[in-house]
């Protein structure tokens, strides 16, 4: 077993044009990751680009890995071209993923944009009645529709900033909304997405005094806590978002 | 400092060994080299510290490290552990905190790594390594008080790699390390921000290569004390090509980054190199560069 592997793609679907699913086999044994934990893909056979590129597990099942990104970038648009049979070197499952909700608390997911590619699986594994606000700013951007509906204990509310999908909105009114209502507190918030959503939802859960956790993106270089290059600011000054992240909770922050 | 291998890490890019030792046996390694340390914990830069850039990476990390204190408490004992020589690298923001450093660490581990010459922190406005005076001073009184230890000079791509080589060892520093990252820049064109919080960072990688291959034979060809060599090292056929241009020893740096076993990579691969032309004792290559020049 070892977090540093081949795999083989099975295949590169594409779920619009620009968004990518890339559907991995492992070729050795490799360990399972929780929710919320991730992946550096080495892009390139060469030398440029250099550095690996992070990647949160989309899903994992026995003989294939696979992950969810947007052409962005050249690393992304190297992996859009990738080809069945391509060998690909694999460095996972790194960090610190979602805690699970504990036994008496409701679950409440925040996905802005690609944020749902890491909560996706979140929202398999938690396997009791959850609402997911999944918000982007118009309705290509919104993804999945089809494999969120099968989920039976998920209850999903989507809203675009241009209102052409869902209902016209950020995540954050139809949040503001539910925590308004919601009597019971003892709710677990889950969110990913641009920071600017992250912030502005950890000062919602901190107002209402929930517990939350928030996986943070950064730009990496070794995955391991080494070179320090991936670390934000948080209550206990500089922390690494491949080491003691990408899952913070919402007192880390 | 007896080594099984030239194979060192190279400061800052290898942690304190922990963070790697899944991937890498720190038995095979010649040397472990940790993060830069000073006498108090340091927060470093605020992100973005790293930004990639053709063939290599800019780095302003800004020196956050432990300090001196939780280095000895928690991660020189897990070190220890091991068979490897242990160099700290050690970096002062006055002359007298390089001092207390020198004396903390002497005899502790099996040598000292004198960063003078971090292009992300200034003190002043100038570096310890852009002064030949100030240079010579540090190591003077450091070299007091390393009795036992090694001691290792760190040089500045940016100064007179010839100059500063001789006053050091001029002032009895057993080896040379370079080169350290090269000042360097990237702007995001469209928010005319640059990539980094702050500014300038230092570019690593085999981008660099090339130059640090040049400085490694200009300071061998200068000096009688070793020199270890690094930037941009990938492979053993990177290690041996610094190894003819006058390396005693050679770093691995950003090539931790690509590959988290890069270290035993290249020592594998130098292995190769050996044994494709006999080669016995990895000592007989160095600085066997040959030119008619």
């Amino acid at each position: 077993m070892s977090r540093h592997f081949r795999a083989e793609v099975l295949a590169r679907e594409s779920l619009t044009p620009r968004h990518v699913l890339l559907r991995l086999r492992p070729l050795e044994n490799s360990l399972t990751p929780v929710p919320g934990q991730f992946y550096l893909l080495r892009v390139s056979q060469t030398l440029d680009p250099l550095l690996r590129r992070p990647f949160s597990i989309f899903s994992f099942e026995k003989e294939e890995i696979s992950f969810l990104f947007i052409r962005k970038g050249r690393g992304t648009e190297i992996l859009s071209n990738l080809r069945p049979s391509d060998q690909i070197e694999v460095f996972g499952p790194l960090g610190r993923g979602y805690p699970l909700p504990e036994q008496e608390a409701t679950a409440l997911v925040v996905a802005g944009g690609m944020g749902i590619a890491s909560l996706f699986p979140l929202l398999k594994a938690i396997r009791k009645d959850t609402v997911l606000i999944y918000g982007a700013k118009t309705k290509s951007d919104i993804l999945l529709k089809e494999q969120l509906n099968s989920l039976e204990y998920v209850k999903t509310i989507i809203c675009t900033e241009d209102g052409t999908e869902g209902i016209k909105a950020t995540v954050l009114e139809p949040l503001d909304d539910l925590l308004q209502r919601h009597t019971d507190k003892n709710i677990t918030v889950y969110a990913c997405g641009p920071d600017g959503m992250i912030n502005a939802v950890k000062r919602m859960i901190d107002h209402y005094s929930l517990k939350g956790f928030f996986s943070l993106e950064e730009r990496m270089a070794c995955g391991l806590g080494a070179c320090l290059g991936c670390v934000r600011k948080t209550q206990k000054g500089m922390k690494r978002v491949c080491r003691e992240g990408p899952v913070f909770s919402g007192e880390e922050l | 400092m007896k080594m099984k291998n030239p194979v060192m890490t190279a400061s800052g890019t290898f942690g304190y060994g922990e963070e790697y030792s899944e991937f890498v046996d720190l038995n095979s390694l010649g040397a472990v080299v940790v993060k830069g340390i000073s006498l108090k914990p340091r927060e470093g830069n605020p992100p973005p510290r790293i930004w990639e850039t053709p063939c290599g990476m800019l780095n302003s990390i800004g020196l956050q490290n432990v300090g001196l204190e939780e280095f000895l408490k928690f991660k020189l004992p897990f070190l220890r552990q091991f068979d490897t020589n242990v160099v700290v690298n050690i970096l002062g923001e006055t002359l007298e905190e390089y001092v207390q450093l020198c004396e903390a660490l002497d005899k502790v581990v099996e040598a000292i790594e004198l960063n003078l010459s971090c292009p992300n922190v200034k003190k002043g406005g100038i570096l310890f390594s852009e002064d030949p005076e100030i240079f010579k001073k540090v190591i003077e009184e450091s070299r007091k008080k390393i009795k036992h230890s090694v001691m290792i000079v760190k040089l500045s791509p940016m100064s007179d790699v010839k100059k500063f080589a001789k006053i050091a060892e001029q002032e009895g520093v057993d080896a040379l390390s370079l080169i350290n990252t090269i000042p360097a820049m990237a702007i995001d064109i469209h928010t005319r921000r640059p990539r980094l919080s702050n500014l300038v960072g230092g570019l690593s990688g085999p981008a660099i290569r090339p130059v640090g291959v040049k400085m490694v034979w200009d300071v061998f060809s200068t000096v009688g004390i070793p020199v270890i060599g690094m930037g941009g090292i990938i492979t053993g056929e990177d290690a041996i090509e610094y190894i003819l241009a006058g390396a005693t020893a050679i770093a691995v740096g950003t090539a931790n980054f690509v590959y988290p076993d890069a270290t035993i990579r290249i020592l594998n691969g130098i292995e190769k190199y050996m044994r494709l032309y006999n080669i016995e004792d990895i000592n007989s290559l160095v600085g066997g560069l040959i030119w008619e020049g």
